[in-house]
C-alpha cells in the first residue's frame, strides 16, 4: 500500500474534508472513529470488500475508495438495523453517502463535482493499482473494526476552485427540505 | 386502510431501511431498483400513494424518472431521498413537482412525517 503525500493545497483540502466526512458519516450510525496509522497487514488476509466511486468536476477527476472487511461491514449493517443486507451493497451505499458528504463540503469551497454510482468488489487479498494523479490513504479505527479510505485526484494544470460557484449546501446529511 | 409506497433505490440497504420504517407505520411497500424498473412497478401496482426516490441510479436516474412522471401528468407525490445536495439539482426536482428532499442517511422522523402528510393512513 503506497502512501502519496498531498502535494497541492486543493488535494490537501479535499483530503481533510474527506477525513471529516468519514467521521461524520459513522457518527450518524453511532460509531466514533479516529484516524489510525497505516500498517501493512501481517495476519492472514480476511475476506473484504471495496467500493469505488468516481467523480469529475471542472478541472479535476478521481475516485473515493472505501475498503473494509466483511465483519466490519456486518457491524455497519447491524447499526443500520439491517438483518438481510449484502456486504457489497452496504459498502457501496456507505461509499455513496461518504462521497455525498464530501461533495457538499467541496461545494462550500467552490469545487463542484459530479459522482458516478459505486462499483464494488469482494474477495481476499484485493489489490489496487496506483492512480494517474495523486492519492492518499487514511485508516480509521472504529469500536472493534477498521476502515480504509483512499482519495484519488488528478487536477488539470492551474486548477483553482471556482469561487463564483461557492455555496453552502441547502441541507446537511440527515436533513429534509420540504418544497 | 393501508396505502402503498413505491421505494426506488439501487441500494438494497436503502430499500430495506426505508421499507422497514414504512411497514412499521402500516404502509405496504413496493420496491424499484432504478427508474426503468420503477415505471414498470408503478404501472403494475394500482393505487400507489407515495413515491420515495433516489437520484443517482443506473439506467434511469431519479431526475429522469421525475421528468417521465411529469410528462405523464402523474399526480402521485414524490419525495427524493439522496446523498445529493447540489442546489441546481434540488431546484430541478422541485420544478418537476417533487414534494421534498431527504438527505441520506435519513432521519426516520422526517420520513414518517412525509409519509403521513402525502399518504395519510385512514382508520
Amino acid at each position: 500500500m503506497d502512501t502519496h503525500r498531498p502535494e497541492n493545497p486543493a488535494f490537501e483540502l479535499m483530503n481533510n474534508h474527506l477525513a471529516l466526512a468519514v467521521r461524520e458519516l459513522f457518527d450518524a450510525y453511532g460509531f466514533a472513529v479516529d484516524p489510525s496509522p497505516l500498517v501493512e497487514a501481517t495476519s492472514e488476509p480476511e475476506k473484504e470488500g471495496m467500493a469505488v466511486i468516481g467523480y469529475a468536476g471542472n478541472g479535476l477527476r478521481g475516485a473515493v475508495i472505501l475498503i473494509a472487511t466483511e465483519p466490519t461491514v456486518c457491524a455497519w449493517m447491524t447499526a443500520a438495523d439491517l438483518s438481510d443486507g449484502e456486504v457489497a451493497d452496504t459498502l457501496g451505499e456507505f461509499s455513496n453517502m461518504l462521497l455525498g458528504r464530501l461533495k457538499a463540503k467541496l461545494l462550500g469551497e467552490g469545487i463542484v463535482i459530479f459522482a458516478t454510482t459505486p462499483t464494488t468488489a469482494t474477495g481476499v487479498g484485493l489489490r489496487l493499482s496506483n492512480p494517474p494523479g495523486q492519492c492518499a490513504w487514511c485508516t480509521f479505527d472504529g469500536p472493534d473494526w477498521r476502515v480504509t479510505v483512499r482519495l484519488d485526484a488528478k487536477f488539470d494544470r492551474g486548477f483553482e476552485p471556482d469561487l463564483s460557484r461557492k455555496a453552502a449546501p441547502p441541507a446537511l446529511a440527515g436533513g429534509f427540505i420540504e418544497f | 386502510m393501508t396505502k402503498t409506497v413505491l421505494v426506488i433505490d439501487d441500494s438494497l440497504m436503502v430499500r430495506r431501511q426505508v421499507g422497514n420504517a414504512l411497514k412499521g407505520l402500516g404502509y405496504a411497500v413496493v420496491e424499484g431498483v432504478d427508474g426503468v424498473d420503477a415505471l414498470e412497478k408503478l404501472d403494475a401496482t394500482p393505487g400507489v400513494g407515495l413515491i420515495v426516490c433516489d437520484v443517482n441510479m443506473p439506467r434511469m436516474n431519479g431526475i429522469e424518472f421525475l421528468e417521465r412522471l411529469s410528462a405523464r401528468g402523474s399526480a402521485v407525490p414524490i419525495v427524493m431521498l439522496t446523498t445529493e445536495g447540489e442546489p441546481e439539482i434540488i431546484q430541478r426536482a422541485k420544478s418537476l413537482g417533487a414534494k421534498g428532499w431527504l438527505i441520506k442517511p435519513f432521519k426516520a422522523e422526517f420520513l414518517e412525517a412525509t409519509a403521513k402528510k402525502w399518504a395519510p393512513l385512514t382508520t
